[in-house]
């Protein structure tokens, strides 16, 4: 079964894009996530989160995570996050799997800078999206084409 | 929501999520540095940071679930992740 990704490039970067609509009880939602190689781990970013409406509270406290730059960013665990993805037959794919969401209320209390920086990150498809669902990634750029393959 | 709805709302996204990536050159020259919310392949709000971006959407009566936001960077801004 294939899902298509998307191929953009901004300014000379190139991003792989991949829809995701999540089904998480009461934070519905579309979602443009980014296929990240380098993050093991996949990340609800703080504006999708703001976006959907995610109930902050409900989860618990995971390691905070350390990118460039100083400083680190709080998360929480969302261990059972539901979101559908569509294939290119046309049907819907319903997924299931535990992910990391920044921590909104947390990053906002360490100042409107730190806040407006992290709005910025989309939300980041780790390698365990890749793992945990049994994808293969397949990029192209020579063919303009990239898509993941679920092995079944 | 039904499949059939939610596969309405893929349709959607997927029609947008191609609307910023044919459009991003065009983006990038008008409006370098801040956050754009697109709708139905239209860009419905502009905002210097995310959460005005935001506040405007909902302004407009559109629920910001069904946006999607794209930060764009300027000329000589790379981020990384």
């Amino acid at each position: 079964m294939r899902f298509n990704l998307e191929i953009r490039k901004i300014d000379g970067s190139i991003r792989i894009i991949l829809p995701l609509f999540s089904r998480q009880p009461r934070s519905f939602g579309r979602i443009e996530s980014v296929i990240d190689t380098g993050a093991p781990k996949t990340i609800l970013s703080a504006g999708d989160a703001i976006r959907l409406n995610i109930p902050f509270t409900n989860f618990e406290s995971a390691t905070p995570l350390t990118g460039l730059g100083k400083g680190k960013t709080p998360v929480l665990l969302i261990k059972d996050f539901t979101f559908s993805l569509h294939n290119s037959d046309e049907k819907l794919s319903n997924l299931s799997m535990p992910i990391l969401i920044a921590d909104v209320p947390r990053i906002r209390n360490e100042g409107q800078e730190k806040l407006n920086n992290a709005t910025r990150i989309p939300t980041l498809i780790g390698m365990d999206f890749l793992e945990n669902n049994n994808f293969d990634l397949f990029i192209g750029l020579n063919k303009n084409i990239a898509y993941l393959e679920k092995v079944e | 929501m039904t499949e059939q709805q939610i596969i309405i709302e893929f349709k959607e996204l997927e029609s947008d999520s191609n609307f910023i990536s044919e459009k991003v050159e065009e983006f990038s020259q008008r409006y370098a540095k801040k956050f754009i919310a697109v709708k139905d392949r239209q860009v419905v709000a502009v905002g210097d940071n995310f959460e005005m971006l935001i506040e405007e959407v909902k302004q407009k009566g559109i629920n910001p679930s069904q946006v999607l936001v794209q930060y764009i960077p300027a000329k000589d801004e790379i981020i990384l992740y």
